[in-house]
């Protein structure tokens, strides 16, 4: 224990020292989309206001995947020094429940929230059901089968329909899509009732309209819009927001200096501008208030994931004694071609091989799919119904393959081999490329791979090998790194 | 026609030094974010958003097109000169592109490639220009059920991807949809056979696996295969296509053309499987199908057409719906937003002049890529010159930045090694890999669709509706074609025998 707390002291005076004169290196706002989604832009004109009021570099690297997770990861991998700050959205408290623990709201130290969204019921204006009333109407009429559209389940807007629901007493069907603009697409091709969203949604879309607003006054470019207030349900201050946040731990210098730096955008012209373009809300919430808002909506998600029955699913899971039936299974496979090999030797062929293994490793994908939940919200087709499909589909062709092989009717006259070992070389150097990157970056491995390869591959025109070698980094630092801006790992050397 | 007085007027704002430097400097980053395999189209937009800030917004605009609607041309390059599909949609171009290459061809390749796409290019913008309103209404027709049948009806083109073999087709099929099952249930958001790696929340990503089946399994097998270490290719040609033979396969470029533009309207369909249903299309219709796959020009020109034609297509919902068609155009509908632009049918009656100056701009921009890809072509073919030794090692390492760029995570990487090593397995033993990729593509537009139509309605739905049921019906008939046609022959052989 106290060797733990000696560290951490250590720890503490060594970010002092390093973050007395932050920032002295580029800072890095780590992005859980793609290039060019909400987030990525907000961030990106973030970046370009900070300019104007510190001559810190900013640089913007899209860690995606996993909603977030990976980039929430990402983040809490690095040192707390300040130099890696994460884009954190509402989106993100789904995504640490729905995942089951490994990374917590809490183990993030929140510096601002920057922009706030309300959310809204969107209607098309040409349908039958446009209005809240309506909507209601509808709802109860159709007993639980109203549909409403948006994305993934479990996500900011599927929650607040949820809750919604809850709060209005009808029931409707969520039906997922994978972004918010297909999910429009299908409420403009009246596919659903109902989208819910943000105002920005119905801009430039004039067959859609706001049905409802979840805040506690009309919206200034939406005034026939009412609030749920109004109509008498207490959805008056549920909003997407958007904000910033570092590893918690991280100094305070740090902290205060990017708290001021924040407090200035906040309130620079350009800024409101664009977010005023965004048809969202610009907004300071400083450390304590958005820690506060952050607590507040966790709570209130874990309650209406439950209430729609998916964090059940989550929690199902059960990791027993899968080792040991997978042993068994690869056990049993090699038994089988041993016994080929020994008593039926003229029926050991390549194909069968192949069929054996991609029945035994089908077999076992099905006995994983047994696991899969049959939640209340897959009752049509589960999350098993179409891996099963495609899995009797590989047993039964895998068969079809296995007795035309042994009928001789699959003819395979392939000439492979004769340079495997290269191959298989080739191969193995990849991996010990991939291998080393981590340590000595891109740009040294990558020039030896490339030596090696050329080398491995009989080449022997030496200078035409390093001079090659050595051209291609240059050309790709020149390329990726100066033109492109993709950042490439650079190791130890980071 | 008012509409042609928009669009010459649209001609006049871009009729500059400065928009037609900015749109040549566009096709131009476009073709190399083209050729790298791993900056997709969308990304190469996105990296360029930054840049466009300080531009006027029609500036701005007709930059990310160009780069947009270059960028799918650019991803065809790479897949003919060495079998690494630039982009998703060049998946198609290697198909008949490569062995083209392989015979010593690149020039035909690479020339008709380029060609085709520039009229592609056109059609799109035509298409674009003229019936976007009624292609737009048609497109929000497509719900679950017509997606889940364009789904189907997209996997029975393995019937004509494999070479003789359907049974080993379909298990690469199988392969390839059951890898798609791999991350988060998009339902229950239960993760599926991730194996406790979070980065397979999100399943594989598409341009690891692409790299890897098609470029590194070629080289692992060209190595393994190769006679001598030190082969070269043997007399490169870089002679392009007589005009005249382009004019033979006409009727398959406009086809194709066509067809890339129509499914590009359709959002979520994509650039992709456009030119899949082109190629399949042009190998049903054309007269010399046994050519296909081994080096057939209409091959190449259609895939090079419908993956063009598809951006104009994609531009057709943005600007009418304000819905983007493709992921590329999602990044547009940001820059739009950032410049104070809202796509959508609104556009058209406040800022008509910027809507018809981007139509213009395409124009103008294919035209540059024309040139552009003409005179790119003899660089293609110098580096393909190079001697194999050196040539595959650097692929590896370009697939390594392709692989990183897509989410900046060495996971991608070791899953493109993957890849390249179940690519080579498979194709050792005459397991083709492009069902694999169509397997991948199609599977999670086939799954959620099926499951969203279920939540809509029972499983009679995608009888009821016209479209989906004729998409079925097509399907069904497509994929038992060769079956029901090998069984004709059959009979008829017999029938002559006796």
């Amino acid at each position: 224990m106290p060797k733990i707390v000696k560290q951490i002291i250590l720890l503490l005076i060594l970010t002092n020292v390093l973050s007395a004169n932050y920032p002295e290196k580029p800072i890095t706002f780590i992005v859980h989309s793609k290039p060019g989604s909400a987030i990525d832009i907000t961030t990106r004109q973030l970046i370009k206001i900070a300019a104007k009021y510190t001559d810190a570099t900013f640089l913007v690297e899209n860690k995606t995947g996993g909603s977030g997770i990976i980039a929430m990861r990402d983040v809490l991998s690095k040192k707390a020094d300040g130099y890696t700050i994460l884009a954190v959205t509402k989106s993100f408290i789904s995504t640490v429940l729905l995942t089951g623990g490994s990374v917590q709201m809490s183990d993030f130290h929140f510096l601002a929230c920057l922009v706030i969204d309300p959310e809204v019921l969107i209607t098309n204006r040409n349908a039958k059901v446009k209005t809240l009333d309506q909507i209601i109407a509808d709802a109860l009429e159709k007993e639980g089968h109203q549909k409403w559209l948006g994305p993934l389940v479990g996500g900011v807007d599927h929650l607040m329909a949820v809750k919604t629901w809850h709060l209005l007493g009808i029931k409707g069907e969520w039906i997922p899509f994978e972004g918010g603009s297909d999910a429009l697409a299908s409420l403009m091709g009246q596919h659903g009732t109902v989208y819910v969203g943000n105002p920005v949604d119905v801009k430039g879309r004039p067959n859609l309209m706001i049905a409802a607003v979840a805040s506690e006054k009309r919206l200034k470019r939406f005034p026939n819009s009412p609030t749920f207030i109004e109509k008498g349900f207490d959805l008056q201050k549920d909003v997407l927001w958007r904000g910033y946040a570092l590893k918690k731990g991280t100094n305070p210098t740090v902290t205060i200096f990017l708290d001021s730096l924040f407090q200035k955008i906040s309130r620079d012209a350009d800024w409101l501008a664009y977010v005023n373009n965004t048809s969202a809300n610009p907004v300071y919430l400083g450390h304590k208030a958005f820690t506060d808002m952050v607590n507040g909506d966790q709570a209130e998600a874990i309650k209406y994931l439950n209430l729609a029955g998916i964090l059940k699913n989550v929690k199902q899971t059960n990791n027993t004694s899968k080792t040991g039936v997978s042993a068994g299974m690869a056990i049993g496979f090699v038994f089988i071609l041993l016994l080929l090999y020994f008593f039926k030797r003229e029926w050991f062929k390549a194909e069968v091989v192949i069929g054996l293994l991609l029945i035994s490793l089908s077999t076992y994908l099905y006995w994983l799919t047994l696991d899969f939940p049959q939640g209340e919200l897959s009752k049509t087709a589960g999350p098993a119904a179409m891996p099963r499909l495609w899995i009797y589909g590989l047993i039964l062709f895998s068969v079809i393959l296995i007795v035309n092989t042994i009928r001789e009717k699959v003819v395979s006259n392939l000439d492979n081999g004769r340079n495997l070992f290269q191959s298989v070389s080739l191969i193995g150097l990849m991996i010990a490329y991939l291998l080393i990157v981590g340590f000595i970056g891109y740009y040294i491995s990558t020039t030896i791979f490339l030596i090696s390869g050329a080398y491995l591959l009989g080449y022997r025109k030496h200078w035409i090998v390093f001079g090659s070698g050595l051209g291609f980094t240059l050309l790709s630092y020149l390329v990726f790194y100066k033109l492109l801006q993709v950042p490439l790992p650079l190791g130890i050397f980071e | 026609m008012e509409i042609f007085s928009e669009l010459l007027n649209g001609f006049s704002v871009i009729a500059g030094f400065g928009p037609l430097l900015i749109i040549l400097a566009g096709v131009m980053m476009g073709i190399l974010v083209g050729v790298l395999p791993g900056l997709s189209p969308a990304m190469g937009v996105a990296l360029l958003v930054p840049f466009s800030y300080g531009m006027s917004p029609l500036n701005a605009m007709i930059l990310l097109v160009a780069v947009y609607s270059a960028a799918n041309y650019g991803g065809t390059i790479t897949a003919i000169a060495i079998n690494t599909p630039g982009t998703p949609s060049a998946i198609v171009s290697t198909f008949d592109g490569y062995p083209l290459t392989k015979q010593g061809k690149p020039g035909r390749a690479l020339g008709a490639s380029v060609m085709a796409s520039v009229v592609g290019g056109f059609m799109g913008t035509i298409i674009l220009v003229f019936f976007s309103v009624p292609l737009a209404k048609a497109a929000l027709t497509f719900g679950p059920p017509e997606y889940f049948a364009l789904a189907i009806f997209g996997l029975t083109i393995i019937s004509s991807l494999s070479t003789g073999n359907y049974i080993k087709a379909f298990i690469a099929t199988l392969i390839g949809l059951l890898l798609n099952t791999i991350g988060m249930d998009p339902f229950t958001g239960y993760l599926r056979f991730t194996f406790g790696f979070a980065e397979l929340a999100d399943g594989f990503s598409f341009i690891p696996a692409l790299i890897g089946l098609f470029a590194l399994s070629e080289i692992f097998l060209s190595i393994e295969r190769s006679v001598t270490t030190k082969e070269v290719l043997k007399k490169v040609s870089g002679r392009m296509p007589r005009l005249k033979e382009m004019w033979r396969i006409k009727r398959i470029v406009l086809q194709s053309s066509f067809i890339g533009t129509v499914i590009g309207v359709v959002p979520g369909a994509g650039a992709t499987i456009a030119a899949f249903i082109a190629y399949n299309e042009a190998k049903r219709s054309s007269k010399n199908k046994e050519e296909f796959g081994k080096g057939a020009l209409e091959g190449v020109a259609a895939s090079g057409a419908a993956t063009s034609g598809s951006v104009g297509g994609a531009l057709v919902p943005l600007l009418t719906l304000g819905i983007p068609g493709s992921a590329a155009t999602a990044v547009l509908i940001g820059a739009l937003m950032l410049h104070g632009l809202t796509p959508g049918p609104e556009l058209f009656k406040d800022k008509s002049t910027i809507v018809f100056g981007i139509f213009a701009s395409l124009f103008v921009a294919y035209f540059f890529m024309l040139f552009l890809g003409i005179i790119g072509n003899q660089l293609w073919i110098k580096i393909i010159s190079a001697p194999k030794a050196l040539l595959n090692p650097a692929i590896l390492a370009i697939a390594f930045i392709g692989s990183y760029a897509v989410g900046n995570s060495m996971f991608d990487v070791w899953a493109c090694l993957g890849f390249g090593v179940l690519g080579w397995l498979l194709r050792r033993y005459d397991f083709p890999t492009a069902p694999v990729i169509l397997g991948l593509i199609l599977g999670f537009l086939a799954e959620t669709n099926f499951r969203r139509a279920l939540l809509m309605g029972d499983g009679k739905i995608f009888f009821e509706r016209p479209i989906s049921l004729i998409m079925l019906i097509l399907a069904a008939l497509s994929l038992f074609w060769p079956i029901i046609s090998a069984a004709f022959k059959k009979r008829k052989e017999l029938g002559k025998t006796k």
